[in-house]
């Protein structure tokens, strides 16, 4: 059993982190290009994998090999943690899985980042910050007393209404459905460098399925994340707690090798080091992020994929605080650096 | 072939998202139009995203070439109209 996840977690992390690294799969690119920008090729792809998970997960629910644990709506701790995240990730130069893979190829600046990431979210979990995030926990918030998930939304309408899976196949269509109308009116891209949105979206997507369905073997019911499991092994190097370690830590052991080896197959791999101002500010970003996710209770990875798959409103709300604090952050950071240079 | 004209250069070596598209958009709004702009950028995600957002801001991209390992060449022509 044990071998089966190592393999099965190993061989998806490195699948996934080559995957991320060739299609440049920045969560933080394509939370800002939404506003910022008339370009979103990024967006595609995160669409695309949420179209590939919205089904898939519901299949495996429905076949009885998954049970997916829904995030809470935990209305603080969702919205302050998401918005702190969204402007760490800024300040950092991406979101939290693509910090790993820009590390694996030899960018400095995301390294100090990720450093960061790991001691803010010490600090959350096992640290001076941990009483806040208990207190920031408590506003729980259910839907008609059942799990706040989108599939149990008719519930709050016509009490004790709650819908099979005839119902939530209805949902999880329509959302589909709407995804797949907005990628089929993408533009051609010209100039592609690396995998194009829609082999990153497929990749990464079928990935992401598979987590759910080798974490269950274990007993685990969630799907891809990146905080739980960066917090388990730095548990474990840190402080000898062997815990938390589970398929999501062999995924990202793989994830490493992954994006290192796709790295150098393209000829990406050098070592580079940003100004030291930059690299303060990657670190005060990472910082920032490790207090976000850890307060949320999951990252873009967590919340943004596999959360949202399974419709969880925990998730969604996070992820649009995410979102949000991303906007904020670039909005600054447009004003400081539109300014004429004196 | 004939060498490209080159108006501005512009080296964004150590930086990621968003400055480099920030920079690169200040650089070539500064241009005429017609004017070209030559960035080059050290990771591929900006060789990625610099020339997919500079296009959807109506810029015409003419080229992008990896000019060595872990570094690319994005060359841009300022498209903006003559009001």
């Amino acid at each position: 059993m044990l071998l089966i996840s190592v393999v099965s977690g190993l061989v998806s992390g490195f699948v996934g982190g080559y995957a991320l690294q060739r299609g440049g799969f920045c969560m933080h690119s394509a939370f800002r290009s939404i506003a910022f920008e008339k370009e979103h090729s990024i967006v595609r792809s995160w669409l695309l994998v949420l179209a590939i998970n919205i089904p898939a997960v519901l299949l495996l629910e429905q076949a009885g090999l998954v049970f997916p644990a829904r995030a809470p709506l935990t209305v603080f701790a969702g919205l302050i943690g998401g918005l702190v995240f969204g402007l760490g990730m800024v300040l950092a130069g991406g979101c939290v899985s693509g910090t790993y893979y820009r590390a694996s190829k030899g960018m400095t600046g995301s390294l100090v980042a990720l450093t960061g990431f790991v001691a803010g979210g010490l600090m959350v979990t096992r640290g001076v910050l941990q009483p806040v995030r208990g207190w920031l926990m408590r506003t729980e918030l259910s839907v008609a007393g059942e799990e706040a998930s989108l599939y149990n939304l008719p519930a709050v309408f016509s009490t004790g209404f709650f819908p099979g899976f005839g119902f939530r196949w209805l949902i999880a269509g329509v959302l589909v459905l709407a995804i797949v109308i907005f990628l089929l009116r993408a533009p051609k891209s010209r100039f592609t460098v690396g995998w194009s949105w829609w082999q990153t979206g497929v990749v990464v997507g079928l990935v992401a399925v598979a987590a759910w369905y080798f974490s269950a073997l274990e007993y685990r019911d969630y799907g891809l994340s990146i905080v739980q499991p960066t917090n388990a092994l730095a548990g474990w190097l840190l402080v000898r707690e062997s815990g938390g370690i589970n398929w999501a830590s062999w995924f990202l052991l793989g994830l490493i090798p992954g994006a290192f080896v796709a790295a150098w197959r393209a000829g990406d791999l050098s070592l580079r080091v940003p100004s030291a101002r930059r690299l303060m500010q990657n670190l005060g970003g990472g910082v920032l992020m490790g207090w976000g996710a850890n307060l949320a209770g999951g990252c873009n990875i967590g919340h943004g994929i596999t959360g949202v798959s399974t419709l969880s409103l925990g998730s969604i709300w996070a992820t649009a605080a995410t979102i949000g604090g991303v906007w904020l952050m670039t909005a600054l950071v447009y004003r400081t650096t539109a300014q004429p240079q004196t | 072939m004939a060498e490209q004209t080159i108006d501005k250069e512009l080296d964004l070596s150590g930086e990621v998202c968003p400055y480099t598209f920030i920079k690169s958009k200040m650089a070539i709004e500064a241009l005429q139009p017609g004017q070209v702009l030559r960035v080059t950028v050290d990771n591929s995600e900006s060789a990625g995203n610099v020339p997919r957002s500079l296009s959807g801001e109506g810029h015409e991209v003419v080229s992008v070439d990896k000019a060595d390992k872990g570094r690319w060449r994005i060359v841009v022509r300022n498209g903006s109209t003559v009001e």
